[in-house]
């Protein structure tokens, strides 16, 4: 059985075990342990306050060496989620992937990460966006340009989050 | 023609984004192209004569290479090629110290018990315990199983070779020599660039993987893994009779490197004298 499976088990009865705070994980398909089913609760004093996002973590077959991807399937207003639902935060991104030249490179992915650390960025991401690299730059438009609009926008996919 | 300039302006100002996805799909796809040109050499090469190096090179393009890989074929007699993935000195001392390791068995145990405590001075160091310690067990568990016999020569070259568990191990390496960089934080931060810790300096050039080893790099790995190396420098500099060559750790001369690498420039391979190669012919 290939490692990254046996680590992947490993981290999945933990987070069972001692979940943190905010979210709970599963798989989507009980025989696939590289897909996971994270519910994102939306952060206290942030817009997204109530909400219950829905996300995929895809792991790849070389994880930890190289991150897994993270896609929003609730529909999810923010500045560092494009309108696909994929989250780009620094830490999703391999070290050796220059393209996003802007970020700091010790927020890159490091093996000694674990779905936890990914799970926190994100939470830091809901609490404070990243406006200098945009995913969606109409969100980030709208954030800076219009709050008004922005707050409703997102009031909405934390109502819909609900109902799903 | 004549639309062409007005059609890209248009494009021009319709991109807000600094990176179009024209221009992240052509990197994608260029990223791809140079993993799977490293993916057509193993990770770890079966033994090759020397001479195959000196095939690499000719008198018209490159003169200085090729009188340089003859005068080193006077001494070496086999090398053994690594993978040019930016994990290359890594592995190669990994390499170098399992052959090692599978000829003595003293070696094994020492290495073993070594393995333990430095699961315990990551954790100690503040590594996040669980995914470090994973990497820690795993490498333990695999030199357990060659001193039980479980893991053949054979096996253990099939898991060198296997990306998921070689990199896995690899990790552990990679893991020893940032936790010897920050043991010894007071001596090595002078050579790290100013502004940066000696902690975000192992974050961001130790710790990842792909990310090749510079000189403090190769100075704590050697150090951390008890070895003694001397690397041959392979370049278009002139050298002295015989070429460059460094010993680390320096400070001890008298003994002799076990690990031999040779050095071009950005890559390390392993390669063995003449006299150990005929010496282990003859035992067989």
């Amino acid at each position: 059985m290939e490692q990254s499976s046996l680590l992947l088990k490993k981290q999945l009865a933990d987070m069972r075990r001692v979940p943190v705070d905010g979210f709970s994980a599963g798989l989507v398909d009980d025989n696939d342990i590289y897909k996971w089913e994270v519910l994102v609760i939306g952060p206290p004093d942030t817009l997204y306050e109530g909400g219950f996002f829905k996300a995929i973590l895809d792991f790849p077959r070389d994880y930890p060496q190289k991150p897994p991807k993270m896609k929003f399937i609730s529909e999810i207003w923010h500045p560092n989620i494009d309108k696909e639902g994929n989250v780009c935060i620094s830490i999703l991104h391999d070290p050796g992937d220059d393209k996003w030249g802007y970020e700091r490179p010790e927020e890159r992915w490091l093996p000694v990460h674990t779905v936890e650390t990914i799970l926190l960025s994100v939470i830091s991401m809901l609490t404070d966006p990243n406006f200098e690299s945009p995913a969606n730059v109409d969100a980030a438009k709208m954030q800076r340009e219009n709050y008004a609009e922005f707050k409703k926008k997102v009031a909405q996919c934390v109502r819909r989050s609900q109902e799903e | 023609m004549a639309n062409e300039p007005q059609k890209s302006d248009d494009n021009g100002q319709a991109a807000e984004a600094v990176v179009t996805d024209d221009e992240i799909v052509l990197q994608d796809q260029q990223l791809k192209t140079i993993e799977d040109e490293q993916k057509s050499v193993p990770l770890v090469a079966t033994l090759a004569p020397f001479s195959i190096l000196c095939a690499e090179y000719d008198n018209e393009t490159s003169a200085a290479f090729l009188s340089k890989a003859t005068e080193l074929s006077e001494v070496y007699g086999e090398i053994r090629y690594i993978r040019g993935d930016g994990n290359c000195f890594y592995r190669a001392i990994l390499v170098g110290l399992i052959e090692i390791m599978l000829k003595d068995r003293a070696r094994l145990e020492k290495f073993i018990a070594s393995s333990r405590d430095w699961t315990r001075t990551l954790v100690e160091l503040g590594f996040p315990d669980w995914t470090c310690t994973d990497f820690c067990d795993f490498f333990i568990e695999f030199l357990e199983k060659i001193h039980s016999g479980v893991h053949t020569e054979e096996a253990v070259y099939t898991i060198l070779n296997d990306d998921g568990s070689a990199n896995y191990i690899l990790m552990f390496f990679r893991l020893i020599t940032s936790a010897f960089l920050k043991q010894n934080s007071e001596e090595y931060a002078p050579f790290i660039d100013e502004g940066m810790t000696v902690a975000q300096y192992c974050e961001q050039e130790i710790e990842p993987m792909w990310k090749d080893a510079d000189h403090l790099a190769i100075n704590s790995l050697i150090k951390a893994a008890g070895t003694r190396v001397r690397i041959e420098y392979m370049d278009r500099t002139a050298a002295p009779n015989g070429g460059w060559h460094y010993d680390i750790p320096s400070d001890d001369q008298q003994i002799a490197p076990e690990i031999t690498l040779l050095y071009r420039p950005g890559h390390y391979d392993v390669i063995y004298k003449k006299d150990s190669t005929e010496a282990s012919e003859i035992e067989n």
